[in-house]
């Protein structure tokens, strides 16, 4: 027993031997698994036998400084020769130069003579392993390990009583350190494994002890390279590539687990367990892992603070330094988008000076544009993917963001995810907020959180694994200018915290209101500028308008922009603006129409005859809801864009704001406009606009039109209204139909606007139509947009190209009643024809005879009932005279005729244009037929 | 029929050390817990001696190895591919001449295998087809 001490390992040198060779390890290790070449291994034994510091496999094995020359101090004197140093040495001697073979079959003779003495085993051992040294000097690894599994096989033998397993386990670190030594990893982890197994063997039934933990768990850790596995990475990826031996690893990090855990080093064996999950847990039976969790809840509940993850740890059995590690699988947080402030809140940058762009679009201003901006002092948000991939419930708490750059403030939230049935399912998005607190270049790199009772610190990733920073641009704090409603508030929706406000009237009554833009901040704001966004009306007032005197002025920038209204506003200060919101007809808007019908039409014609023929068909198919109709609710919006007066990098540039407040008006119905129809007026100068008015209130209403006249209308019932409007001369006879000779059909729109923007302009002003329910004390004018929209009325009111007036007998003749004529009675028929042409127009007047039979059956022609004294048709030619003021022109013809037949007859005038003019269109020419009563005897 | 305690183990390790297909024969119809630990001990000698046959095949010119590493009974047979794929025998007992016929079988079943395009290399190999001529082959020259 002499020389058990020369084969007892001093585990403390041994751990020397491993970090030694770390660095050889890493640069050796490659993605190609343990793949060596010889060119590495010499490059690794010339390190590792230079090096001073050497505690490698010689000092481990304790065999080779018993007495003998060491390794070391041959490697000394030879360190120029390392290459084939045996056959260097014999070089030397030329007389005496023995073979590997013959020095091989030596060391067997001496080993075959030592094992026939037990008590010589240690020494059997010893030559063994010398004849390994010289092997491995030579690199013939094939042989030595031949040789090595021959020889030391029966050491490690159950039947070998001479050692016990302490002395068994000095043996497996031997070889282990050896297989170290010539880069054999996985051998090296083979045996090292042995060893502890070895190590704590217990053949009398005694339990194990800390210590005996404590002395193998380096062991265990160290050999965890062989196995595929890096303790020292930092970053624990969960992709499944380039993993190794799963089933392996994951036995082998249990293990050491299992002895960090059992050599009382709660934080080693958190951190083993955590590793094994991050990594593993795809591997893992569910029963495996869910005792791991428990077992984790265990330790920490154990651990007197919080473990965090994020530290490297410090262990001193075998000065092993556990790196830290980020837990990224529970949760799994992926997909970190930066998401703009909110819209009141986002800035932009403006041009100072709105200059036109000679493109019409251009990709680098669009860019320039979103840019994404936070503010100092405003709460940004980030939006991440979360997962929760355990079957069970899992708890987040203070999940925050981590940023660099500038000063961060984040949020803590609390997560309770929900279990996942299956792998694939559905990661939820949620929203992570920060309040940066200074200006510059902010960098959000990742998050934390506390989870399993173990601080998590993680950064965020791209799907490559690289550190996925994202960079966030913050502006100094900007102004905050807000819009205040004098009228009631409404609730708020849930993903957008403006305040908002509402209103309910009923159509046709107006209201004024204010609002006034408050600037809370400090911040003095250069500008700031008004837009109302509102249903389109195509006419009459619109829902809601701006009082020319509000009392704010419009600056040059205001014009430019577009904007109603323009001003300054001063730190902490206000402006108010007073408005009127107006009851526009419920019933449709510009808005609901196609683009193809933006001119409404939301109410139709009286059913006419004459009308029909006239009215293009798509002007009289209108669809009206069958639902019964109780309200309708419109919203419009005040917007307030504002540039505060902050410098920014270039200095013609501005940080804007905008800022909104939505007001949600419902429009309760009252007496509105059903059906409309046009009939002729006084003179071929007038127009009845007959108006059917229905009173969809519950109480009777009060209807005031043309100065004094009054009319009462039941509830739910209609009431016709005639309006008297002149003709309108501003727009010729024959304008729309030459509109729409137009080139392109925008243009036919455009002009076509343009017309009815000048009647709607001569008719608004008579077709006031008041309404008034005394019951409800409300009152308020009929809503007349519909008609003033619909170019189909509007166009009848145009003075036509050639209207006709008649004089019966000396008497002007007024539709209203029928000339009452005897039979044989000479008739003398005076026409007046007048043309808006600019034109002088030639033609031949005739007269035609219709008798009417009845309502249903119509009339007849009947001109052989009525004969003409003198010509049956008359030249004309209407020229423009200077004294007529209207600026018409006028032409008389007369005509004398005579009823031969008694009954009621209609007289309509017919015009043939001569050869040289236009044709005249039906709508082109007005004229009232004159109704005779024919009897045999005048009353 | 087997005889009593000739066991193998045959494995297809992939370039990270990864086991990509494992077959035990005599084939074990359920997993018992001695099976599972012959396993555990199979994938610990099958891996330990990798880096023998890594050395081998730097030195050998030759795709089967023979036998190249031995711990208690279990004996290790390898086979290199020329992709560096290692085909690892475990067996009880020597049976040389089979197990280089079964290799040589495995091998042509593999390449055909990896020449399917809807194969990703280093991938487990999970063909029912593959598994089947495996056994038919190790029925055929191993028991």
């Amino acid at each position: 027993m002499t020389s058990m001490p020369a084969i007892e390992i001093d585990v403390t040198t041994n751990d020397s031997s491993f970090s030694s060779q770390e660095s050889i390890l890493s640069n050796s290790l490659s993605p190609q698994g343990h793949v060596r070449h010889h060119s590495d291994e010499n490059l690794n034994r010339f390190r590792s036998l230079s090096s001073k510091s050497n505690g490698s496999f010689g000092n481990e094995s304790g065999i080779i400084g018993n007495g003998y020359l060491s390794v070391r101090e041959e490697v000394k004197k030879r360190s120029n020769k390392v290459l084939m140093p045996i056959a260097n040495l014999l070089a030397d001697k030329p007389n005496s130069r023995p073979s590997k073979e013959d020095i091989m079959k030596s060391y067997s003779t001496a080993i075959e003579e030592y094992n026939k003495y037990t008590i010589a085993r240690w020494l059997e051992y010893e030559c063994v392993m010398r004849a390994i040294v010289c092997l491995m000097l030579e690199r013939d690894y094939i042989q030595l390990e031949q040789f090595h599994r021959d020889h030391t096989g029966k050491y490690l033998d159950d039947m070998n009583t001479f050692m016990d397993h302490h002395m068994k386990a000095q043996i497996c670190l031997n070889s282990a350190a050896m297989y170290k030594e010539m880069n054999f990893l996985r051998k090296h982890a083979f045996y090292a494994r042995l060893s502890v197994l070895f190590e704590l063997h217990s053949a009398d039934g005694s339990q194990r002890t800390p210590a005996d933990y404590r002395y193998v768990y380096p062991t265990l850790y160290k050999s965890l390279s062989g196995y595929g596995i890096r303790p020292t990475d930092q970053l624990h990826t969960i992709s499944e590539s380039f993993l190794g031996p799963a089933e392996l690893q994951i036995k082998c990090l249990h293990e050491l687990y299992t002895a960090a855990n059992r050599a009382e080093l709660p934080d080693a064996a958190i951190r083993h367990i955590c590793h094994l999950l991050q990594v593993y847990y795809d591997f893992m039976e569910p029963p495996a892992s869910m005792r791991l969790f428990d077992d984790l809840d265990s330790l920490v509940k154990v651990l007197p603070s919080t473990h965090s993850l994020n530290q490297a740890l410090a262990v001193d059995e075998g000065k092993i330094i556990l790196p830290a590690m980020q837990l990224t699988r529970f949760p799994m947080i992926s997909s970190p988008s930066v998401l703009p402030l909110q819209p009141h809140l986002a800035p932009t940058l403006a041009k100072s000076k709105e200059m036109p762009s000679i493109f019409i679009y251009s990709p680098f201003a669009a860019k320039n544009e979103n840019g994404l901006l936070w503010v100092v002092d405003c709460p940004g948000e980030v939006e991440v993917e979360v997962k929760n991939c355990r079957d069970i419930e899992l708890v987040v708490r203070d999940l925050c963001l981590l940023a660099d750059g500038v000063k961060f403030e984040s949020v803590p939230a609390r997560l309770i995810l929900p279990p996942s049935e299956s792998q694939n399912e559905p990661t939820s998005r949620i929203k992570l907020i920060g309040v940066p607190r200074a200006a510059g270049d902010l960098f959000i790199t990742g998050y934390s959180c506390q989870v399993f009772g173990l601080h998590n610190v993680c950064r965020f990733q791209t799907s490559a694994n690289k550190a996925n920073r994202i960079k966030v641009k913050v502006v100094p704090p900007l102004a905050q200018v807000r819009l205040e409603c004098s009228l009631p508030r409404a609730p708020i929706e849930e993903k957008n915290s403006e305040p908002s406000s509402e209103a309910t009237v009923y159509s046709g009554q107006r209201f004024e209101h204010t609002i006034t833009i408050v600037n809370d901040s400090d911040v003095y704001v250069r500008y700031v500028g008004l837009q109302v966004r509102q249903p389109t009306v195509a006419g009459g007032p619109p829902l809601i308008s701006i009082d020319e005197d509000s009392g704010i002025e419009n600056d040059d920038v205001a014009e430019t922009t577009g904007d109603l209204l323009g001003c300054t506003l001063g730190p902490k200060s206000s402006r108010e603006i007073k408005f009127q919101i107006f009851g526009i007809d419920p019933t449709s808007t510009a808005d609901d129409l196609s683009e193809e019908e933006k001119v409404l039409e939301s109410v139709t014609p009286l059913a006419s005859a004459a009308i029909a023929a006239t009215t293009p068909e798509t002007e009289s198919s209108a669809d009206m809801d069958l639902i019964p109709y109780t309200g309708r609710l419109l919203t419009c919006d005040f917007i307030v864009r504002y540039q505060s007066e902050v410098i920014t990098e270039d200095d013609e540039q501005f940080y804007e704001r905008k800022s909104s407040l939505p007001i949600a008006i419902t429009i309760v119905p009252a007496v509105t406009v059903s059906a409309w129809h046009v009939l002729p007026g006084d003179t071929p100068f007038s127009r009845y606009i007959v108006v059917d008015v229905t009173n969809s209130t519950d109480h009777d209403a009060e209807l005031m039109y043309t100065e004094n006249r009054r009319m009462n209308v039941l509830p739910k019932e209609t009431c016709r209204v005639p309006l008297l409007s002149p003709c309108c001369s501003e727009v010729a006879g024959g304008a729309f139909q030459l509109a729409k000779m137009r080139g392109s059909y925008m243009m036919q729109k455009m002009e076509i606007e343009r017309l009815r923007q000048i009647l709607e302009a001569h008719v608004s002003r008579h077709l006031d139509i008041k309404w008034a329910v005394p019951s409800l004390k409300v009152e308020g004018y009929v809503p007349v947009g519909c008609l003033l929209s619909s170019v189909s009325l509007l166009k009848q009111l145009v003075l036509p190209a050639i209207s006709m007036d008649f004089v019966v007998n000396d008497t002007p003749y007024v539709s209203e009643h029928d000339v009452a004529v005897a039979l044989g009675q000479v008739v003398q028929i005076k026409a007046v024809i007048i043309s808006s042409l600019e034109d002088p127009f030639d033609g031949f007047l005739s007269l035609d005879c219709e008798q009417e039979i009845s309502h249903q059956m119509g009339s007849v022609n009947v001109a052989q009932h009525m004969l003409f004294l003198n010509n049956k048709k008359i030249p004309f030619r209407v020229t423009k005279s200077e004294e007529n003021q209207e600026n018409l022109e006028k032409c008389e013809v007369e005509f004398d005729v005579i009823f031969r037949v008694e009954g009621n007859f209609r007289v309509r005038p017919l015009i043939t244009p001569s050869a040289e003019q236009p044709p005249l269109l039906p709508e082109d020419m007005f004229a009232t037929p004159i109704a005779f009563s024919v009897a045999t005897k005048l009353v | 029929m087997a005889l009593p305690g000739k066991e193998f183990y045959f494995a297809i390790m992939g370039h990270f050390d990864q086991p990509i297909f494992e077959l035990d024969f005599p084939l074990v119809e359920k997993k018992t817990k001695e099976s599972i630990d012959t396993r555990h001990l199979n994938h610990y000698i099958g891996h330990a001696a990798l880096d023998v046959i890594d050395e081998h095949a730097l030195t050998s010119p030759s795709m089967y190895l023979k036998l190249v590493d031995k711990f208690n009974e279990w004996h290790v047979s390898a086979f290199v591919t020329a992709s560096r794929i290692r085909f690892i025998m475990l067996h009880t007992q020597r049976c040389d001449e089979g197990i280089k016929q079964f290799f040589q079988e495995m091998y042509e079943t593999y390449i055909k295998h990896s020449m399917n395009p809807f194969y990703e290399i280093d991938s487990p190999i999970k063909s029912k087809d593959f598994e089947q001529r495996a056994t038919t082959y190790g029925r055929k020259y191993l028991i």
